[in-house]
C-alpha cells in the first residue's frame, strides 16, 4: 500500500541522515522504525497482561529515574 | 552497519529480572514497562545475569524474560570475545555475574538496576546503582 506522510524540514533532515548513516533508503527506515515500535509495544503489551495494573506511584518513581538521566546529559 | 547502542540505558541485574518476573519488584516491572513505552533508553542485560535469572524463576515465569529480549530496546550484553573476558576478571569478583555487571556498568556508565549495590560497589566503587528496595 503506498501512502503519503509529511514530515516537517526537521524531521526530514533527521530522516536523510539517519538513511545515509545505515545506508538504505528513507522508506526503509520508516518501515523499520514501525516495526520496531509494533514489536516493542506487543513485548510490553503482553508483559502488563500477565503482570496487572502497575501502581501509579511506582510508574512515576522509574519515569522520574529515567527522566533524571536526561536532565544529567542536558545539564 | 551495527548501529552504536544510544546514549540512555539501565542495565538489568539478576534481582531486576527476576524482581520482575515474580512480582517481587514492582519498580522493576514499572522501569521495564516504562521503557518500552517510550523506547528512548536500552535496558542492557549481561547474559549472565540473563542466565543466573532464568535459573531461579519458576519455569512458568521464564517466558516473560525470553519475551523481554525480544523487544528492539532490550540488548543482551555476550561474552563473546577473550579480550572482555580479561577485562571482567580483572575486576577481581569470584562472582562471575557480579563481575560482569560491574563490566557493563563501568563499560556504559550507565545505572544498574539491582538490590546488591552495595556488593556492587565493592567491585567498583564508582558505579551508579537505581537501587531496588
Amino acid at each position: 500500500m503506498a501512502m503519503t506522510i509529511r514530515f516537517d524540514d526537521d524531521e526530514t533532515e533527521q530522516l536523510r541522515r539517519q538513511a545515509a548513516l545505515e545506508g538504505v533508503p528513507m522508506a526503509e527506515v520508516v518501515r523499520r522504525a514501525v516495526r520496531e515500535r509494533i514489536d516493542r509495544l506487543r513485548v510490553r503489551d503482553r508483559l502488563l497482561e500477565a503482570w496487572g495494573p502497575i501502581p501509579q506511584e511506582e510508574m512515576d518513581r522509574a519515569a522520574a529515574s529515567l527522566e533524571r538521566d536526561r536532565s544529567r546529559s542536558v545539564s | 552497519m551495527t548501529n552504536p547502542l544510544p546514549e540512555f540505558g539501565r542495565i538489568l541485574d539478576v534481582s531486576a529480572l527476576e524482581g520482575a518476573a515474580t512480582g517481587k519488584s514492582i519498580y522493576a516491572r514499572a522501569l521495564i514497562a516504562n521503557v518500552l513505552s517510550a523506547g528512548t533508553t536500552t535496558l542492557l542485560i549481561p547474559v549472565t545475569a540473563y542466565v543466573h535469572a532464568l535459573s531461579v524463576v519458576p519455569d512458568d515465569l521464564r517466558w516473560q524474560l525470553m519475551l523481554l529480549t525480544t523487544a528492539p530496546v532490550v540488548e543482551i550484553d555476550l561474552l563473546d570475545d577473550r579480550e572482555k573476558s580479561h577485562e571482567i576478571a580483572d575486576l577481581r569478583s569470584e562472582d562471575v555475574t557480579l563481575g560482569h555487571v560491574a563490566w557493563c556498568g563501568l563499560r556504559h556508565r550507565w545505572p544498574i538496576v539491582t538490590s546488591r549495590g552495595r556488593t556492587l560497589r565493592t567491585v567498583a566503587p564508582e558505579l551508579e546503582i537505581d537501587p531496588l528496595p
